[in-house]
């Protein structure tokens, strides 16, 4: 008898045991679950961020002619004054845009080599970013024409 | 007789069961706070998205989630050093935003886009708007007050579509509501209409508010008023408003700033500042911001231009070249431009720089137009 | 008969821990990006948009743009912007392709088709109904074997318009794009 209470008290004990241990478990699953939502949601909200700010830039007065049709006389007069540091007080911290033609050859614009050039960048950093590519159009003042060309929009994954 | 073992299954039961309910009500009860602080900003983050799509493609919505808790205490304040960020009272830190929004909140919030065309430039901005009756109080029936309550409401919403729940009605007022539709105060395009058909000062202040009405007067001298008192433009378009229960002095030079008085109205925070400041402060920092930028590269894209563009010699001898008769506009246009990037952010509440402002974009808009008029530039 | 009772409850736990596993693996593999479809739809109308509105680098008022090119195409598939270029018809389809083949370089593994029906009217020769489809033809969504049944197809959507002897004609064009 003596024996069986013992067996049975180590059983019980035993299912305790399993018992704490299922709570712990789920205690520690539910807080490595919230810990990896928060990844994620911070990852979901920088590719939002550079999706959203990438609509803004379509229409924005600053770079447009009209609606995803970019003027490359502003393009190239943004680059050549307006600093970054400027930009990011209308835009926010922590993104990039880049846009070019679909030529092959890489022409960075200033205004000596104006309008004989076909890329523009601002903000350009050696960091990782979440990037999107958007097909637009390119309007050349000068020659009165619509060239097709792509703009990048990223925004960094680290804060710089 | 009860057994030994029984017992210490019952105390270890207990012991087992405190632990858990301990752990559980700790949990709940932070949670339960974090929680709703954590969806108030999960709110925020949303409306900031739904006024991104509104400004990026142009097409109105309405906006409830406001109505789970109290945002009344929420405004856009600019910052230093970055964008500017939606605050309210519970939350810590801002909520940055980019988008150009004009804010009030309410239970339900109407969203849409409107511009301030400067010819040379259109800045877009988003409007969010609570249910409102907006009463007009024209004391005086002169030309520039009706011009500029036509102008007003021109950059009002208009809620007529069905599928809109929020409404935002308009109506004049001379001692009582005088709902000039119909028995009813009126629809945007309504109003509009009984502003161009009729033409009558009111004689009486405004009594018997409907709910959520806003009172907007007009009048040359505003020494007693409820609401916002308007003085008409004295220069270059450029004039005086106040809003009851302070005693500053608003210089408006464009439609919006008046926009921004009436979208923020008379409520005031915990610090005795009226939301219409607020707003008004936010427009004139940001906006001017982002004008100076923009009359600073279109400056610079006029002066790139220009030396691409036939002077007046070639014209004369060669009639059938494109954009002629523009290489002077085009240096005069930067000039100027240039001018408003460096006038663009001085003092908001000074009338002397402000019908400079004024001055200087007529200017640059009407050499704009002279650019357009020769083929040489285009409508944005 | 007790001691059976606690492996076998012993046991249980062991498998619900099991299962708990596996549900936060499938919940967490199941947590995919949604924006992912907002900007392909956006990708698909921009591009449309971007290329309609492209300059040939012919001065003619038939095939300036690709939308007068491809209206070119659809109205007078032979006709010649210049001399020592190929018809319209095939003018307009070489051009495209090379666009495309571009942005391929940029989003890859995306095949398309472009498609250019008339709106509100009916063009027809002896042989059947014009249209003009430049691309994967299997992406065609009026196609019983169409791969848009199959598998995810984005869609984008542009008019041109067209005078002719004082008519107005307006044509639908069409960019469908699936991952290949």
């Amino acid at each position: 008898m003596r024996f069986k209470s013992q067996s049975n008290l180590m059983e019980y004990l035993l299912l305790i045991f399993f018992v704490v241990f299922i709570i712990v478990a789920l205690i520690l699953f539910i807080t490595w679950w919230q810990v990896t939502q928060l990844g994620m949601k911070k990852s979901q909200e920088i590719e939002d961020r550079a999706l959203s700010l990438t609509k803004e830039i379509l229409i924005n007065g600053f770079f447009v002619k009209e609606e995803s049709v970019f003027d490359d006389g502003k393009l190239t007069a943004a680059n050549t004054t307006i600093k970054c540091e400027e930009l990011k007080h209308i835009l926010g911290e922590g993104w990039f845009m880049k846009i070019k033609t679909l030529d092959e050859s890489v022409i960075p614009c200033n205004e000596d080599n104006y309008p004989d050039c076909n890329y523009w960048e601002f903000c350009v950093q050696d960091n990782p970013a979440s990037i999107y590519a958007i097909p637009v159009n390119i309007y050349r003042r000068v020659q009165d024409r619509y060239d097709l060309g792509v703009l990048y929009v990223g925004v960094y994954y680290e804060k710089t | 007789m009860i057994e030994v073992y029984r017992i210490f299954q019952l105390i270890f039961g207990v012991i087992v069961s405190f632990f858990i309910l301990y752990f559980l009500i700790q949990y709940t009860s932070n949670y339960a706070g974090f929680q709703g602080n954590v969806l108030k900003t999960d709110i925020l983050k949303s409306f900031r998205d739904e006024v991104s799509d509104v400004y990026t493609t142009g097409v109105y919505t309405n906006f409830t989630l406001f109505s789970r808790y109290d945002f009344s205490s929420c405004a856009i304040n600019t910052t230093v050093h970055g964008v500017p960020e939606i605050v309210c009272d519970f939350a810590v830190s801002g909520i940055p935003i980019t988008t150009p929004l004009l804010l009030c909140p309410g239970k339900r919030v109407f969203l849409w886009r409107d511009s301030v065309d400067l010819g040379w430039y259109k800045l877009f901005y988003v409007q969010a708007v609570p249910d409102m009756t907006l009463i007009f109080v024209p004391m005086d029936d002169s030309d520039e007050v009706w011009n500029l309550m036509r102008t007003l409401v021109s950059h009002l919403p208009d809620t007529s579509d069905p599928r809109i729940t929020v409404n935002i009605k308009y109506d004049f007022c001379d001692g009582e509501p005088l709902k000039v539709c119909g028995g009813s105060s009126c629809e945007k395009e309504d109003f509009l209409k009984v502003i161009e058909n009729v033409r009558a000062p009111s004689l009486r202040k405004c009594e018997h508010l409907p709910q959520r009405g806003r009172v907007i007067t007009f009048s040359k001298s505003c020494e007693s008023f409820e609401g916002i008192c308007i003085e008409p433009p004295l220069m270059s378009g450029v004039g005086n408003a106040y809003i009851s229960g302070t005693r500053r002095v608003f210089v408006y030079k464009d439609p919006i700033d008046l926009i921004a008085l009436i979208i923020g109205y008379t409520k005031k925070d915990v610090f005795g500042i009226t939301r219409a400041e607020r707003v008004f402060d936010y427009k004139n920092k940001f906006f001017s911001e982002m004008i100076s930028k923009a009359a600073r590269i279109s400056s610079e894209r006029m002066k790139l231009i220009e030396n691409f563009v036939p002077g007046q010699d070639e014209c004369e001898a060669n009639p059938g070249l494109k954009n002629c008769y523009c290489k002077d506009v085009y240096r005069e246009l930067s000039d100027v431009l240039h001018t408003v990037s460096q006038i663009a952010d001085s003092d908001y509440n000074s009338f002397q720089d402000m019908v400079k402002l004024s001055e200087t974009l007529s200017h640059a808009n009407e050499l704009y137009q002279v650019l357009i008029e020769r083929g040489c530039e285009y409508e944005v | 008969m007790k001691r059976h009772k606690a492996q076998t409850s012993a046991i249980l736990i062991i498998l619900v821990i099991v299962i708990f596993i596996g549900v936060a693996v499938t919940l967490l593999q199941l947590a995919k990006t949604v924006s992912k479809e907002e900007y392909i739809n956006l990708y698909t109308g921009n591009l449309l948009r971007s290329v309609l509105k492209t300059d040939t680098g012919h001065t003619q008022p038939e095939c300036r743009k690709v939308s007068d090119l491809l209206a070119c195409a659809f109205f007078t598939p032979t006709y010649r912007c210049s001399p020592e270029e190929p018809p319209c018809l095939e003018l307009a389809n070489e051009t495209i392709t090379n666009y495309m083949s571009k942005f391929d370089m940029i989003r890859k593994n995306f095949n398309y088709l472009f498609k250019v029906e008339s709106e509100g009217f009916i063009a027809a020769t002896d042989s059947g109904i014009i249209d003009i489809k430049i691309g994967d033809e299997r992406l065609d969504i009026r196609r019983g074997d169409s791969l848009c049944r199959k598998q995810r197809c984005w869609t984008a959507n542009d008019v041109i318009q067209r005078t002719d002897n004082g008519e107005q004609y307006i044509l639908k064009v069409q960019l469908i794009i699936s991952k290949r």
